[in-house]
């Protein structure tokens, strides 16, 4: 093999890679919507308290998810180490979500000061994980 | 010394198949159609392109239903991409002349 056969094969590498990494970039918009999902799921039960809040933040939930999901298994490609970064991401999440979910219900009903903040603590893992993958 | 076309891997070393698990490389799967439209190849070519990478336990294939359509998903073993980082390495080597 030459020189530049060696050389056009790797520039080939690096081609598809790019163009997978670009096909790929719908995880941060899949991230994006995640987030204010999470967000406004926060909010709901935060501002109305009691079983009108739940089930309303159910139905936010149950339909964020559902569209997501649709979304995310038309995709025709995602990248390498996505599992991983996806568990992590979701774990995160799920930690923060039942930090200020706990609390919040037992002593901070109906208090925004506790809520809002929690809110975007809550949507965090999955904004920082979609400006991890478009600077990937 | 011996030359690092040596260290070449036979089975990736087909401009198509280096294509095909250079693609699989950077993802985690993708779809059989996916690959095909990326690499520019039929899909008779890349059945049997991929059956000869799964004979090399290079790459697996999955079958399985989006909604009710059929889709196949193609991800790269963990095999295929020690063996791809080594034929890039020598590629690599070639390039530099060492």
């Amino acid at each position: 093999m030459m020189k530049r056969d060696a050389a056009a094969a790797l520039a080939h590498a690096d081609a598809l890679e790019a163009e997978v990494r670009r096909h790929s970039q719908w995880y941060a918009r899949f991230l994006v919507l995640y987030s204010v999902a999470a967000l406004l799921v926060v909010l709901v039960i935060g501002v109305n308290p009691g079983p009108v809040g739940a089930i309303a933040s159910m139905a936010v939930w149950v339909s964020a998810l559902t569209g997501l999901l649709i979304y995310a298994f038309k995709q025709p490609v995602t990248r390498a180490g996505f599992a991983r970064r996806h568990v992590l991401i979701i774990g995160s999440w799920g930690a923060l979500y039942l930090a200020v979910l706990l609390p919040g219900s037992a002593w901070f009903e109906g208090d925004l000061a506790w809520w809002l903040p929690g809110a975007f603590v809550v949507a965090l893992p999955g904004l920082i994980g979609a400006y991890a993958e478009v600077r990937r | 010394m011996s030359h690092p076309r040596h260290e070449l891997d036979d089975v990736i070393h087909s401009p198509v198949r280096f294509a095909i698990v250079a693609a699989l490389a950077a993802a985690e799967k993708a779809e059989f159609r996916y690959i095909r439209d990326l690499v520019e190849i039929e899909t008779s070519a890349l059945s049997k392109q991929v059956s000869i990478l799964e004979a090399a336990g290079y790459v697996k294939a999955t079958k399985g239903y989006v909604g009710k359509r059929p889709r196949t998903w193609l991800s790269i073993t963990g095999e295929g991409r020690a063996a791809f980082a080594t034929h890039c390495a020598a590629l690599r080597k070639i390039v530099e002349g060492v």
